[in-house]
């Protein structure tokens, strides 16, 4: 068996919060081999983002990874020291975020926030540098790269922004890309092209991608596996066209009802989950999701189902899963 | 009192007059000239409102200079030599043309000084003082705020926090007594000390007012910098470059220190245009001749010329350093459009 990308073992992130400890990210394991394509979906609050930026090290107080191993290519993220950390943030592992309007410094020029990247990465002095930057703009396809080089951030839109931040990410050729909801705060129309740019180039880069989004949409057309976040911890991990055919856990099941359906007849209700997700505070004894399923026992209030495989390459955290 | 100490006063003129020219360059001349012509409307309100304030305070503004023997028709001279015998629309035309000659009058009080030469000797001593504060506050204030921003949450954020805070509270008229009874009392035991007051002897004189007010803006400069720093640094770009795997140190000063100036520039452009209105109760308790003490001075005496022309001073200097703090504004960030 060849070794893992990345592999996450047992993660725990924790928030040391006034009101308490937030747990919000509680034992969460998961791997990801060279190449692929894994997605991480749940509702706000699930521990997705805390998950990928637990893997970027980036968790600041009162945050802190409390336990659990980040294995890439072997070497644990969560042990290294600070000079490692910068060699592998931005040059073998590389994130891309949610929100393409903040995420880029509006004082400095779109070529300089690229060049500086590529330079700290590739040791390239600023001529080479300035023309890797112009040749990753024409690779997320921004017409005029050359020019646009000089230009500010806020001279580009939402969508030409994210292509940025993918130019970025993707400028010193990483080996894993986190994309932390990067099409959540665009229009329809724009995430389609973003994901379609995040799809081809990663597979020209032959970069690893884990995609977090609330999407399952986004993970049909994406992914290669999904895993399932609900409360700080995975209540599934399935390939993609068995989560969609056969979904283990209730949750699954529930997200995948509660997509809309052209095919229903106009006026027919939406599926909702009912109830709140828990407070990460204080979770209740047993399954998380409990106190919200539709097919909980006596015993799902009591103990907590351990993530177990229940069919090819398909895992459940769930006693009584189908 | 020599090149040395009037360094401050040069860097700080030679710095506004060096954005002047960049960014006339930069954003170009016409905006120069629109705002500066917008500025001599302002100064004219100005000018308006203080004249009309002189000239409705009640009592003789030259009573005093004539003294007790005084006769009508001496009175009456007085009043013909300061235009005060004519209707107060031909008394300001008097007073706006004398202001474009940089002619501000004689003084009501100050037998046969005028104004322009109170103001010529009071505004360069205040100047100094309160140019050197503020470049020493802003040298050691920033620094301790940014690092306090960065470090937030750590004993050295918190006790340099406190401590500032104190300092600022402060007022000069607490902190300056206490300096000048430390000070008798090292000299009552021929400790080594510096002098308690006094101007123009030695160039040590001007070592502890300068203190002083350098203790009192570097508290509140140390603080501005550290909460402005804090919000930048808990800005998604921040995360962005800490995700490229920038160091630290480049981090905090490329790319969130620039984005924290606008907030210090702000604070700091009336801080500068204030500074020719000199600092009171320094001046008073080290007995320097600056003007603050002569414009608190003015009023108390009625000296209208005086206070009119100090007035004039602070407006013209604020409104420059307005224009200036803008003109910093589009050079610093991007977004800003300067029109």
């Amino acid at each position: 068996m060849t070794e893992k990308l990345l592999e996450v073992q047992n993660l725990r992130t924790h928030f040391f919060t006034r009101t308490g400890v937030v747990k919000a990210v509680e034992d969460v394991s998961f791997y990801l081999e060279e190449g692929e394509t894994l997605g991480v979906v749940g509702e706000s609050g699930s521990g997705k983002s805390v998950t990928s930026l637990s893997i970027m090290r980036l968790i600041d107080k009162p945050g802190k990874i409390v336990g659990g191993k980040i294995l890439f290519k072997g070497e644990d993220i969560a042990e290294m020291d600070e000079d490692r950390l910068l060699q592998i943030r931005g040059g073998k592992i590389a994130m891309i975020f949610q929100d393409p309007m903040t995420s880029l410094n509006p004082v400095l020029t779109v070529g300089f926030q690229i060049a500086e990247a590529v330079k700290t990465h590739l040791k390239l002095d600023d001529k080479a540098a300035m023309n890797r930057a112009a040749e990753m703009l024409e690779r997320v396809r921004i017409p005029e790269a050359r020019r646009r080089l000089n230009h500010y951030p806020h001279e580009f839109s939402g969508g030409m922004r994210q292509r940025v931040m993918i130019a970025i990410a993707l400028s010193c050729n990483p080996q894993l890309l986190i994309a932390d909801e990067p099409t959540t705060a665009l229009d329809v129309t724009i995430q389609a092209q973003v994901l379609e740019l995040i799809k081809g180039l990663s597979k020209e880069f032959r970069t690893a991608t884990l995609l977090i989004t609330h999407d399952l949409g986004v993970v049909a057309g994406t992914c290669d596996r999904v895993v399932v976040m609900y409360a700080g911890r995975v209540v599934e991990s399935a390939p993609t066209h068995t989560l969609f055919k056969k979904p283990a856990h209730p949750y699954t099941q529930a997200l995948l009802q509660a997509i809309p359906r052209p095919d229903e007849p106009p006026g027919s209700r939406l599926h909702a989950i009912s109830g709140q997700p828990p407070s990460l505070i204080n979770l209740p004894a047993g399954c998380p999701f409990a106190p919200r399923c539709v097919k909980a026992q006596a015993r799902c209030r009591q103990e907590l189902p351990p993530l177990e495989t229940k069919g090819a390459g398909q895992m459940a955290a769930c006693f009584y899963p189908y | 009192m020599g090149l040395l100490s009037n360094l401050p006063v040069l860097l700080v003129l030679l710095a506004v007059i060096a954005l002047v020219i960049y960014s006339g360059i930069r954003i170009g001349p016409r905006f120069l000239i629109k705002r500066l012509a917008g500025l001599v409307f302002v100064l004219f309100g100005v000018t308006f409102i203080t004249f009309i304030l002189g000239y409705v305070t009640p009592g003789s503004p030259v009573q005093n200079l004539c003294g007790a023997k005084c006769t009508p028709s001496q009175l009456k001279l007085l009043y013909h030599i300061y235009h005060l015998d004519l209707p107060w629309y031909e008394q300001y035309a008097t007073f706006l043309n004398g202001l474009v000659h940089f002619d501000l009058g004689f003084s009501f009080t100050q037998r046969g000084r005028t104004v322009w030469s109170i103001l010529g000797t009071g505004v360069p001593i205040s100047a100094q003082i309160g140019l050197s504060a503020l470049v020493f506050a802003l040298l050691i204030g920033v620094p301790i705020g940014i690092f306090a921003a960065v470090r937030a949450g750590t004993k050295f954020d918190t006790a340099s926090m406190t401590v500032a805070l104190v300092l600022f509270s402060i007022p000069t008229f607490v902190s300056i007594p206490i300096y000048q009874i430390i000070t008798v009392q090292l000299s009552q035991h021929g400790l080594p000390h510096l002098p308690i007051s006094g101007w123009g002897d030695s160039p040590i004189e001007i070592v502890a007012p300068v203190a002083i007010l350098t203790i009192v803006e570097l508290g509140f400069y140390a603080r501005l910098m550290r909460t402005t720093m804090l919000d930048v640094l808990n800005q998604d770009y921040v995360r962005t470059a800490r995700a490229k795997g920038l160091s630290r140190r480049l981090v905090v000063f490329r790319h969130a220190f620039r984005n924290a100036l606008v907030p210090l520039v702000t604070a700091i452009g009336p801080a500068i245009a204030f500074v020719v209105t000199g600092a009171f109760f320094t001046e008073l308790f080290f007995n320097i001749p600056g003007i603050g003490f002569q414009s608190v001075a003015s009023i108390g005496n009625k000296d209208m010329p005086v206070v009119q022309g100090t007035v004039i001073i602070v407006a013209v200097a604020v409104a420059v350093m307005n224009l200036v703090v803008d003109m910093v504004y589009g050079i610093l960030d991007p977004r800003i459009k300067v029109s």
